[in-house]
Formats: C-alpha cells, sequence, structure tokens
C-alpha cells in the first residue's frame, strides 16, 4: 500500500486530534450542562398576571436619577441583559448607581393567545411603568427599550410622552423594510393569518428555526464544531452554554400580539408610516420630544444598523444621539467592547437628561400629600 | 437528465432538472385526484378530503422546489470553494487541510447562502411552503374537530370562545378597577422572589 501523501496525513492527524479534543473535553461539557443564569440579586416588585416587574438592589451609591425601566423583546428572555458577573449590562449599570427595574413579560400560554399588542403596550407595560412613577412619587422615568421592547418603548413614549423622561432605545427595528433586513424580507411572503390560526400562540422553537436559519452554516455547523476548542477550558464552555440556554429558551408568542407584530411592522412598515393604532390612537412619532439615545450595532444581523438608523428622522426631540458599537446584536449584549464602553456612556447620557427631564415633567406627590394642600 | 461530472458546477444544473422534472410530475398528479366535484350525503367530508389532499401535494411540491434551491445553494458554494483553493494553489500558497479548509467552506457557504436567501425567490419559496404547511394544520385541526363534536368532546374553537370571553371580562373588570379610588384598588405586589418561575 502506498504512503499517504502529506496532505492527507495532516488532514488525518487533524481528525485524531479533534476526536482526543472531543474525548477529553465531553466531561468539562458534562459538568457545564445546568448553568445558571442571571447574577444580580433582584425582587419582584409587581404582578400582572405572567408579567413580572423586577427592581434590582443596587450595589453602589444612587445616582440620584430617575429609576431605568428595561422593557426587553417578547422573543427570547431578558437575563440576556444580567446574563453572569462579567457579562451583564445591568451589574454595569448597577455598578454607576442607576436604579435598575426590568419588565419580564414571562411564558404566555394557551390562555393568552388573544393578548394584542394594545394589551401589551398599553397594558402590562403602562402598568409597571406607573408601579415605577407610584413607588418613586415621580411623574415621569427613563425608559430602556430593547430590540422589540424598544419598538415598543417607541409606542408607549408616543403615547404616553408625559410618562418618559428620557428614551433609550437599543439594537431597535424602526424601519422594518430596509434591503439588508433579511427577517424582514422573509416575513413579507408570510400569511400571519394562516400561522397563527393553525398555531395560536406561535412556538418559541419555530422562531429559533427562524432565527438560526439567517446563517445556518455558521450557526447551526460551525459554531459547535469550534466549540471542540474550548472544550478543555471549563469558563467557555459554561459562557457557551449559558448563551446556548439563552438562544434557545423562547417564550411561545400570543398569537394576536405575533399577527399584529407580523402585519403592521414587517409587512406594512407602519411605525415609519405613522399608521401603528393602538387602543383606538395613532402611534405618531413625531410626539416624542422628550432625549432619544438610540444604541444599534454595526455588524447586526437581525437588526442591521439600516433598521436602527432612521428613527432620527422620525423622532420630535430636539436632543437626539446615535451610538454606534462595534458589535453585533448578542454582543451588545455580552461582548467585552459593550460593557467596557455602553455602561458608562448611557449613565452619563441618563445623568445629564434626568436634571433637564426634572424641570421639564412636575414632580407627582402622592395621592394623600395632594388632598392636604 | 444529463450525469453530472466530478466538476462542481455540473451539480448546479444537475438539481435544477432534477427539481424542474419533480415539479412538472406533481402538477400533473394533483388536478385528477383533488379536482372532481363532491356529491351527496358526504360531500361536505369529500371537501374536506379533498382539501387536505390538495394541500399535502401542495407542501410535497413547495419541499422539493425549497430542497433544490438548498442544493444549489451547497453546489455554487462548493464551486465558489473549488475556485478559491484553486487560486491559491495558483499563487503558491498552501492550503491547510481540515480546519482551514473547513471554514473556508463555511465562508463560501454563508455568502452562497446570503445570496440565494435575499432574493424574492429564495423568500416567496420559504413562505409558501410555510403558508402551506400552515394552512395543512387548520385542514388537519377541522377534521379532529368535526370528529371532537361528535364525541361531544371540546374542541380549539369551543376553548378560544372561552378565551376570548374570559379577554373581554378582564378588560371590563379593569375598566372597572381604574374608577375605584386608590386605596380600593386591588394590590398588585409581588411577593419577594429572586427568579421567574419557568413552567
Amino acid at each position: 500500500m502506498n504512503e499517504p501523501g502529506p496532505d492527507l496525513q495532516a488532514a488525518l492527524r487533524e481528525v485524531l486530534e479533534l476526536n482526543r479534543k472531543l474525548a477529553e473535553g465531553l466531561p468539562t461539557l458534562q459538568a457545564a450542562g445546568a448553568v445558571e443564569v442571571g447574577c444580580s440579586d433582584k425582587d419582584a416588585v409587581f404582578r400582572d398576571d405572567k408579567v413580572t416587574l423586577y427592581r434590582y438592589r443596587p450595589i453602589a451609591p444612587s445616582a440620584g436619577v430617575a429609576p431605568l425601566l428595561i422593557a426587553y423583546a417578547l422573543v427570547n428572555r431578558p437575563y440576556m441583559m444580567d446574563l453572569q458577573q462579567d457579562r451583564s449590562l445591568i451589574r454595569r449599570l448597577l455598578e454607576q448607581g442607576i436604579d435598575i427595574y426590568l419588565i419580564d413579560w414571562g411564558y404566555p400560554d394557551g390562555a393568552d393567545r388573544f393578548l394584542d399588542l394594545d394589551d401589551y403596550i398599553n397594558g402590562f407595560m403602562h402598568r409597571c411603568l406607573q408601579h415605577v412613577l407610584d413607588t418613586h412619587g415621580i411623574a415621569s422615568t427613563h425608559l430602556l427599550g430593547v430590540c422589540q421592547g424598544g419598538t415598543f418603548s417607541l409606542c408607549y413614549a408616543a403615547l404616553h410622552p408625559a410618562r418618559v423622561r428620557s428614551l433609550v432605545t437599543m439594537v431597535t427595528p424602526v424601519d422594518f423594510q430596509t434591503p439588508e433586513n433579511l427577517l424582514s424580507k422573509w416575513a413579507r411572503h408570510l400569511d400571519v393569518d394562516a400561522l397563527v390560526d393553525s398555531t395560536g400562540n406561535v412556538p418559541g422553537e419555530l422562531l429559533n428555526a427562524a432565527f438560526v436559519s439567517l446563517m445556518p452554516f455558521r450557526l447551526l455547523q460551525q459554531k459547535y464544531v469550534n466549540l471542540i476548542d474550548t472544550l478543555q477550558e471549563p469558563r467557555q464552555v459554561e459562557n457557551f452554554m449559558r448563551m446556548e440556554k439563552w438562544i434557545f429558551d423562547s417564550p411561545d408568542q400570543a398569537g394576536a400580539a405575533f399577527r399584529q407584530f407580523v402585519r403592521w411592522f414587517f409587512q406594512e412598515n407602519r411605525l415609519v408610516n405613522g399608521s401603528v393604532e393602538l387602543g383606538g390612537r395613532r402611534v405618531d412619532l413625531r410626539r416624542i420630544t422628550q432625549p432619544v439615545l438610540n444604541i444599534y450595532g454595526r455588524h447586526d444581523h437581525l437588526v442591521p444598523p439600516s433598521a436602527s438608523i432612521p428613527l432620527a428622522r422620525h423622532v420630535g426631540t430636539r436632543d437626539y444621539t446615535a451610538l454606534e458599537m462595534d458589535v453585533g446584536h448578542i454582543g451588545m449584549y455580552v461582548s467585552g467592547k459593550s460593557q467596557k464602553q455602553l455602561p458608562e456612556a448611557l449613565a452619563t447620557w441618563l445623568k445629564k437628561r434626568d436634571q433637564a427631564g426634572k424641570k421639564r415633567s412636575q414632580p407627582c406627590r402622592p395621592e394623600s400629600a395632594r388632598k392636604s394642600t | 437528465m444529463t450525469e453530472p461530472t466530478h466538476d462542481p458546477a455540473d451539480w448546479a444544473d444537475f438539481c435544477r432538472e432534477a427539481q424542474e422534472q419533480l415539479l412538472a410530475q406533481w402538477s400533473r398528479l394533483a388536478p385528477g385526484a383533488a379536482g372532481s366535484p363532491a356529491l351527496g350525503l358526504t360531500r361536505e367530508q369529500q371537501e374536506a378530503a379533498q382539501r387536505l389532499h390538495q394541500l399535502q401535494t401542495d407542501y410535497t411540491v413547495q419541499q422539493a422546489r425549497l430542497t433544490a434551491l438548498w442544493s444549489q445553494v451547497v453546489a455554487e458554494a462548493l464551486k465558489d470553494l473549488g475556485e478559491r483553493v484553486s487560486e491559491r494553489l495558483r499563487d503558491g500558497q498552501a492550503v491547510a487541510p481540515g480546519r482551514p479548509t473547513y471554514d473556508l467552506w463555511i465562508e463560501c457557504a454563508e455568502e452562497q447562502f446570503a445570496r440565494a436567501a435575499h432574493s424574492t425567490d429564495y423568500a416567496k419559496a420559504q413562505a409558501d411552503l410555510a403558508n402551506t404547511a400552515a394552512r395543512l394544520r387548520i385542514e388537519q385541526r377541522r377534521a379532529v374537530e368535526v370528529l371532537s363534536r361528535q364525541l361531544d368532546l371540546p374542541t380549539r374553537a369551543e376553548l378560544d370562545t372561552v378565551h376570548r370571553r374570559i379577554k373581554a371580562l378582564t378588560a371590563q373588570l379593569r375598566a372597572l378597577e381604574d374608577q375605584l379610588p386608590p386605596a380600593r384598588k386591588p394590590a398588585r405586589k409581588a411577593a419577594r422572589t429572586r427568579r421567574p418561575a419557568r413552567p
């Protein structure tokens, strides 16, 4: 038998090496199976059906600004904002002395299939924000919307401008029909009525399949091949597993809300056309006159920059700041770059706007105090 | 149909031809099976069965259409990989086997996939398949509901009515609560917990 050529020998050696790494790394992988997510202490301060409002416990002296309410997307879980000690935007903001509240939308089940966007935005979100205002005796507070939660926050701020002292949107789609937006191109041909009528709630697994199929070779193959290289490092494996848990821990989407979101935003691009209507009122982004900070990722493949940048043209504020980060969609929450730059920039921005906001909005005294004067 | 050689470029043509033939065969078969008019006492059931059959046929055709597009992506990616490797060899660069070549393959595959995925053809083929799958499910559930009603078992439609009523009642209750003075409003304060419960 002929000796194999040098290329084949090298290839065989690599296969053997890969096998060795896999065999030696399996115990690390098994040990990392049940990872913990969410690292900062928080208290559930308000519940509304399956929605929970959390308040994070302070870990630094207060910065003396009104609380920041975070509204995350309905897809995926909000613990991505507080994944682990060294990958937590929330923790970094707590270190800056910001008082943080977070809306956890929960896991809708079959009985929630008729919840629509009005229920989420004018209902749950409104009541959570009202709880924050009542607790602190203030008339307005800062709102941070993430991804789809950013779209919700834009709608909310346009409908209830007096309650929002400043608005921060993070990786938020505004113009849903830009050429780079692959998800939107796919969604435009979807018969969303048939989909929702056939599933009731839209399964999280279905959305996961759609998200990974945006880059199927990298996300279904290469990522796991690369994992083999890190199997010797328990910390890296744990990080990988946490991320894996977050990616696939996807709540089902309440059918009615999903139907409206796909049709109104992806298919009809109503947010920039000014034709979203919630609770009988039109969402007019020009009513957003409070300070706006729009943060987006240069390499975001889910919400491309071209989907976020147009916000500047549509809001009515004169105090608009765009912050482009050199990260992708997920990197925005967990990358080293983001952890280093974003929280400080955000906290500094909030502190400046808080003073201006205080002057604009009248303090809201508790009911008893108002009666006694 | 032309047999492909080892040249990856031939595979793209081969897949296209196979796809066209398959679609032609299915479209010849489908109308005959589902096109006859339904008659008599069980005409409604016949129509339901025909709709099911038509949707199953459509589903198979659309699945083949998407599979063909995928085969084309893979064939184009292989061709691209071959060209890039040849180019490197021509330039006298070493082409390491194993991981570097695998990574190059992924790069080629993603680039070709992105090109296809952004096209209207792909978006439509994918959506058509998803839409037909959804309609098929609706039709299947309709068949199950007929059986459930005959056995006096609860159906999805019945539950939906109940859920709609509960939602409307909840909204009315909230509107009434909003009219109450703050002191009389029901408290929604949560018990202190650290993490949300998962179902």
